[in-house]
């Protein structure tokens, strides 16, 4: 398979994702009008013109995914890096290494027909590297030292790719996009339990006249608003680690084609493979879709991208690629 | 892409009073909500397709600008290297001579090329690959026969040339391939279904690839020691 056809491929496959991703909130609106109507007509009745809790669900949920979204990137791309400590590599360096990593930013910027992005260098021993920035003027990619140390020109190159490959399909900011709706499903469990805490007062004030019914009302509320949360956390969660995962593939993928040279984007993954350390800032573990190799403990079902055995058996066996 | 569109639409048909959305389909005639859903398909596909179109087409200029822009670079740095290499090599003035004569040649091409405004006919094409060939194969030259003189090796001067000049190639050859990879893009969409239709009603014309097509060129340079 051609790497363009591969491309089409993972691209359909993320699009699907994306869509289930969109199906489970409009499932969650759902449940959450059904529940109340539920509680409130203690009967299956279901306005189905007027859902004005379905619709608040989902109003409620975008609100706090764009709150999510715009305080996530407030300060630009090369923002993650220079938190982390990496130092900006500029064009004027005299440094030999520097120079060879800022010249093959800017080969594959042309491959790729991007500006070229801001360079930075991350002081750290591991072989890594990232993309970050939402718009075309803040694009940075991020290398490590050990990476510069340890790989060939060419192998460094596709290394590059691999993280031009994020920014040409704008991985940044899906991932951002999906990591901002799963924490509204977050914030829906947590206003579940303030409900809930808030309902022991409200089981004072209303003692005297129907007391019975508005405790229930209220409990029913809490308790599926922590079950729709915990849920659709959980699904939105493994729905975005799968676009990850996919994307990772998608990124290698795009290597091949800028790079033309499957083979040294191997030989990366071999090297990552046979030297394993997790050297990377700690404070960076927020970002750490965002890596080349992501070496931190997930569970399989979370983890962001694929073990490197997949990735390079994709390469060889010519799914990502022709042989 | 499209099927993307295609569902969302078919799901805001038939689910969109989930969305309160009921008054497209239910309180317009009945019998308008098909219509409605296929003319508003027809719409959004026109426009996704017509500025994919539009932007392949700048992409694809953009992109023989590059080319156009890194070779001038390459022609640029030729005159530097020769320079900075001609105190340690003395005794192949000829070599260097043919290098800079390669490049102005190269120079005069491109400088025809560019005076007609951007990618023109497949043969004027072919003879600015002929030319850069015949330049890169007397470059490789150059550096084959630096090894004769281990006082150019020793000074770290030709480490950094040899950087500059690895990374002028490649931008040359990458600029040239993301050329050919956008051109294709652009060509694909004009020539599926039913981008095609719409590619001819604003005059989308096939644009040609920068390809190398004599025998000399592909067979690899020969370095005799």
């Amino acid at each position: 398979m051609s790497f363009f056809e591969s491309q089409r491929r993972l691209k359909q496959n993320i699009g699907f994702y994306i869509f289930t991703f969109f199906c489970l909130l409009f499932v969650a609106a759902f449940l959450f009008e059904v529940v109340i109507n539920l509680s409130i007509h203690r009967s299956f009745y279901l306005n189905f013109y007027k859902p004005y809790f379905g619709i608040g669900f989902l109003l409620f949920s975008l609100v706090i995914a764009c709150y999510y979204y715009f305080s996530f990137f407030r300060f630009g791309g090369s923002f993650v890096a220079l938190s982390l400590g990496a130092k900006p590599v500029l064009p004027t360096t005299t440094n030999f290494k520097e120079r060879q990593l800022y010249n093959i930013v800017e080969e594959i910027s042309l491959a790729s027909s991007l500006p070229v992005p801001k360079v930075l260098l991350l002081d750290a021993k591991e072989i890594n590297a990232f993309a970050s920035g939402t718009k075309e003027k803040n694009y940075a990619i991020t290398v490590t030292t050990g990476s510069l140390d340890m790989l060939t020109r060419e192998e460094l190159q596709s290394v590059v790719a691999h993280e031009f490959g994020h920014l040409v399909n704008k991985d940044v900011k899906l991932n951002t996009v999906l990591a901002a709706f799963v924490m509204s499903f977050l914030f829906f469990m947590y206003l579940g339990f303030r409900v809930l805490e808030s309902s022991y007062f409200f089981s004072f004030r209303s003692r005297d006249d129907q007391e019975g019914n508005n405790l229930n009302y209220i409990y029913i509320v809490a308790f599926s608003l922590i079950l729709l949360g915990a849920v659709t956390w959980f699904f939105g969660k493994l729905l975005q680690s799968l676009v990850s995962r996919q994307k990772e593939y998608l990124a290698d993928s795009c290597a091949v084609q800028y790079t033309r040279n499957p083979l040294a984007l191997v030989s990366v993954l071999k090297k990552i493979a046979k030297n394993p350390s997790n050297d990377m800032p700690k404070k960076g573990i927020a970002y750490s879709h965002l890596y080349f190799n992501d070496n931190s403990l997930f569970s399989f079902l979370f983890r962001t991208h694929p073990p490197l055995k997949k990735r390079i058996n994709a390469i060889l066996g010519g799914k990502l690629c022709s042989k | 892409m499209y099927w993307f569109v295609i569902i969302s639409l078919f799901l805001l048909l038939f689910f969109g009073g989930f969305l309160g959305l009921s008054f497209l389909t239910h309180d317009v005639i009945p019998i308008l909500a098909l219509p409605i859903f296929f003319i508003a398909l027809a719409f959004v596909l026109f426009i996704i397709i017509f500025n994919k179109l539009v932007s392949l087409r700048n992409q694809v200029k953009n992109s023989w600008s590059q080319i156009d822009v890194q070779l001038q670079r390459r022609y640029d740095l030729i005159p530097n290297l020769v320079e900075t290499v001609k105190g340690y090599m003395k005794h192949e003035k000829e070599t260097l001579q043919n290098v800079i004569e390669a490049r102005n040649k190269a120079v005069s091409v491109k400088n025809n090329l560019s005076k007609e405004g951007g990618p023109a006919e497949g043969a004027s094409l072919d003879e600015l690959a002929k030319a850069e060939d015949f330049l890169k194969r007397n470059l490789t030259n150059i550096f084959a026969l630096a090894e004769n003189y281990p006082n150019l090796y020793a000074s770290e001067n030709i480490k950094y040339l040899q950087e500059e000049l690895t990374s002028t190639e490649n931008k040359v050859a990458f600029a040239r391939q993301a050329y050919n990879d956008n051109v294709m893009a652009y060509n694909n969409l004009q020539q599926q279904f039913p981008s095609n239709l719409i590619a001819s009603l604003f005059g989308h014309k096939p644009v040609s690839l920068f390809e190398v097509e004599y025998e000399g060129v592909r067979k690899a340079p020969k370095v005799d020691f």
